[in-house]
């Protein structure tokens, strides 16, 4: 039964890449038409023939840029995610905090992180410390939302067991409340990593390189600058690919293994 | 005479709201003894369900003393594990194996992976669902889980089960298996019951001793004798159905009924 199950998914699966992978070879033909009708100035819309062999020229930089961004976001995201996790358990443990919390995020979640970033360039100087802040501050809200939001949806059978079996404050939290809070936490996750992506790019974009040689927003700027189009439309497209790897082999696999297995989420 | 299992002294619980205070419990007494299965019924929102919470350990009750073996009971413990009437008191991110291995991890530090497993194995058969390891809760009928829940309680070794109308929300067929079912595993494992229920048949089927429960105060304590198992086909499950019926009405019409006890009569029905 499960293994049909897991097949059957298999194939669905398949299906909705395939319808996928059309949707986006439509697109990209259309764009490589339009650019060889010749009807806009190639400096403007380069054909994506010349894109792809810029890619290919400035390989290692765009290596080097991309994992230098990757590298921020991992420090940003991966703080951001254990703070959430802390201060959610702290919420739920201790109720009074609950309504300060819940005040702070009406407050900061509407916040885009990038427009703390001159009060942090201030605090932290140029340099990395003021991106990952603000990667930090654009996925902990999100985050904290989603993962209070599970904690709180928790069926009250389920934390019952919990406190029957003995359980309180932080090992009730540990132990029943977020393995069962996992379908919003999964969110959280999406959010959380678009936010950091989103605020990495954009911190360079207006402010520059992030420190030693930069990241990926830092290419795009530099791209724009020396009006190298295809350059700016390269990066974009290692930004898209890197969303949609992240997508399909981190956030979709941890689906399949845990709520798609147990069905507590709905399709 | 048997063993107190359990003793319920001078119980008040009390909910506060905003225009007046519900009494949920109004200076309850009850001795369960060791081994027995007893039901409690009552109407809805009579109170009935907050007994078993207090005695779980999930509600704090005002007043009064609730001991388990001669020794006081404020907080939860496995040693009062409940099951309760929904479908959503399984773990859903555990199939039914780990459903039952993981509260003993939890709750049994000392047992070893192989105990646990082994525990498990035999609860899920004792419950007739010796297959059913690898399915998730999703998976699985209501009935199922109920059995699952049954079984992840029984396998904590509780001294007393505390069963809130555990078949409340089941068709009426499966009801009726899963009643022959507890009765069962009842005799088998001789575990201290405490059923709660509004379904007097149910009642009847399963107790030794029946409590007749109304706004917060026990109104009468039958003695149930009718031979296991228990059928409808028999006439005395028909008067002690009427005798139950009668004394529930009453409850639920006045505040202050005589606590019945004593008298029999020739079917052995004791009140």
């Amino acid at each position: 039964m499960a293994k049909q199950n897991r097949v059957s998914h298999l194939h669905q699966s398949t299906g909705k890449l395939l319808r996928q992978a059309m949707v986006l070879g439509a697109l990209l033909t259309a764009w490589q038409l339009t650019a060889s009708s010749g009807r806009f100035p190639e400096l403007l819309f380069p054909p994506l023939t010349k894109v792809f062999s810029f890619l290919l020229a400035e390989k290692a930089e765009i290596w080097q840029k991309t994992g230098f961004s990757l590298s921020l976001i991992g420090a940003g995201l991966s703080t951001a995610i254990i703070g959430a996790f802390i201060t959610a358990c702290l919420v739920m443990i201790f109720p009074p905090l609950h309504e300060t919390v819940m005040l702070l995020m009406a407050v900061m979640h509407p916040l885009p992180g990038i427009a703390l970033l001159p009060i942090f360039l201030l605090w932290f100087g140029i340099g990395e410390k003021s991106i990952v802040a603000t990667i930090i501050f654009s996925a902990f809200w999100p985050l904290l939302a989603n993962i209070v939001t599970g904690f709180k949806t928790v069926p009250a059978a389920q934390l019952e067991v919990g406190r029957n079996l003995g359980l309180r404050g932080g090992a009730l939290v540990c132990l029943v409340m977020l393995p069962s809070a996992t379908p919003h936490i999964l969110t959280g996750l999406r959010v959380g990593w678009a936010r950091a992506w989103q605020s990495s790019v954009a911190a360079e974009l207006m402010y520059g390189a992030a420190g030693g040689l930069g990241g990926l927003g830092w290419y795009l700027y530099k791209k724009r600058y020396m009006m190298e189009t295809a350059g700016v439309l390269a990066a974009m497209l290692v930004i898209i690919a890197i969303g949609i790897l992240m997508e399909q082999l981190v956030f979709n696999l941890i689906e399949l293994r845990t709520i798609r297995k147990w069905r507590t989420a709905s399709d | 005479m048997m063993q107190p299992k359990l003793e319920i002294k001078a119980v008040v619980k009390t909910f506060p709201r905003a225009e007046q205070a519900i009494i949920a419990l109004d200076d309850v007494n009850l001795t369960v003894n060791d081994k027995e299965f007893l039901t409690v019924i009552g109407p809805s929102g009579c109170g009935k369900s907050t007994l078993l919470r207090c005695i779980a350990g999930l509600e704090q009750s005002d007043t009064g003393l609730i001991t388990l073996n001669g020794r006081e009971v404020k907080r939860p413990g496995p040693e009062r594990m409940m099951v309760f009437q929904g479908f959503e008191q399984l773990f859903p991110w555990l199939n039914v194996l780990g459903n039952i291995t993981y509260p003993l991890r939890i709750a049994r530090r000392k047992m070893t992976a192989r105990e646990r497993l082994k525990t498990a194995e035999y609860y899920l058969n004792l419950v007739g669902l010796p297959d059913a390891a690898g399915l998730y809760p999703y998976q699985l009928s209501g009935g199922m889980k109920q059995r699952v829940a049954i079984a992840r309680a029984l396998s904590l070794n509780p001294e007393v089960l505390l069963m809130d109308e555990p078949f409340g929300s089941l068709d009426a067929i499966t009801r009726n298996a899963l009643q022959k079912e507890i009765a069962r595993i009842w005799q088998e494992t001789g575990v201290t019951i405490v059923f709660v229920t509004h379904n007097l048949e149910e009642a009847i089927a399963l107790a030794d001793r029946i409590v007749v429960f109304s706004q917060g105060k026990i109104r009468a304590i039958v003695s149930n004798h009718l031979p296991r198992p228990r059928s409808f086909d028999n006439p005395d499950f028909g008067l002690l159905w009427d005798r139950l019926h009668y004394l529930l009405d009453a409850g639920a019409g006045t505040k202050e009924i005589r606590i019945v006890t004593g008298g029999s009569t020739a079917a052995g029905l004791v009140f």
